[in-house]
């Protein structure tokens, strides 16, 4: 007994050292403490890509934010658009916002991809979180999930010319330019709903709850996993139709 | 920096003043990568330093994963 353990450690040892996957060792480890089974690793033509928390740009948030990063999203993207076993990618966004540039590279990576996306709004889709959502090529939001629409603010120090006003304009209009041309929503509704009054308790703008978030044409429509992944499967099953025909 | 977030700025750099992360450069194979010591020879892997796409991918080498910082 006690030598078949031994064994067992040294064929685990063995796989790290060949460069085995983590995951292949973790369930070594559970298999040896005598833990349930886990259910057998099944390969997917399917890449999960989640976005959380603060979108992170040049800046290194401190470590009390949950953060993405947009140096390691960017790289992923470019792998499952070069791999041949990956045939569509399925975008979960739970997040805040965060750095605009930082949110605009990874919404136009993932809207210039060929392989089929599709995001699912859980949670939270706020700020820059939006441009994201809507640059798959077909978005859900979960009934309870919140949409935040409000305007970009300046911070820190801001010298007060007319200047700083039309910078802030016009990085406005490129996030409100990507996300209509990327949805269903007209340009002028969406400024309406960013910069309406009465809605946030300390801010202008509009929280769109599920179905309102369809109902404007931010989302394409109300779903969940099942629908977000039956969605992506037929999505990949017509690129395959339209490649072989 | 412009943040178009729906926390209050404040909030988001609580604690920038006294946050320094000290990060090494570590090299396995082809891959660089920066790491932050968390004791006991180990780090935790920030970010791959790679132009080989496929790398991001590698499981064991997925940022916030543990790396033994001598091979």
């Amino acid at each position: 007994m006690h030598r078949t353990l031994n064994e067992g450690q040294a064929t685990g040892a063995q796989r790290m050292e060949q460069g085995e996957p983590m995951v292949n060792q973790t369930f070594e480890a559970m298999r040896q403490l005598g833990q349930l089974a886990p259910p057998a690793p099944v390969e997917s033509n399917i890449h999960c890509l989640t976005i959380v928390g603060q979108i992170e740009g040049h800046v290194v948030l401190p470590p009390k934010n949950k953060t993405t990063k947009y140096e390691h999203v960017i790289p992923q993207l470019v792998a499952i658009e070069q791999s041949p076993m990956i045939e569509g990618v399925l975008i979960i966004l739970n997040t805040v916002g965060g750095d605009i540039e930082a949110g605009l590279a990874i919404a136009e990576m993932i809207r210039t991809m060929s392989k089929p996306s599709v995001s699912l709004v859980l949670g939270g889709g706020h700020s820059i979180g939006i441009p994201i959502a809507v640059a798959a090529r077909y978005s859900f939001i979960s009934d309870t999930s919140t949409v935040t629409v409000h305007p970009i603010r300046l911070t820190g120090m801001v010298i007060g010319v007319p200047q700083t006003y039309e910078y802030l304009d016009k990085m406005q209009d490129r996030v409100i330019r990507f996300i209509v041309s990327n949805s269903n929503i007209a340009d002028e509704k969406l400024r309406e709903l960013m910069f309406r009054t009465g809605e946030l308790v300390r801010d202008v703008g509009t929280v769109l709850v599920g179905k309102e978030a369809v109902e404007v044409g931010l989302m394409d429509e109300l779903g969940g996993l099942a629908q977000a992944m039956e969605k992506l499967n037929a999505l990949i099953d017509e690129k395959k139709a339209s490649e072989g025909g | 920096m412009l943040m178009y977030t729906i926390l209050p700025i404040e909030e988001v750099l609580e604690g920038w003043d006294e946050f320094e992360p000290q990060y090494v450069e570590l090299r396995r194979g082809n891959i660089t990568m920066l790491v932050e010591p968390t004791g006991f020879g180990q780090g935790r892997i920030v970010r791959i330093i790679s132009s080989d796409a496929a790398s991001h991918l590698e499981p064991r080498l997925q940022p916030g994963c543990l790396i033994n910082l001598v091979p």
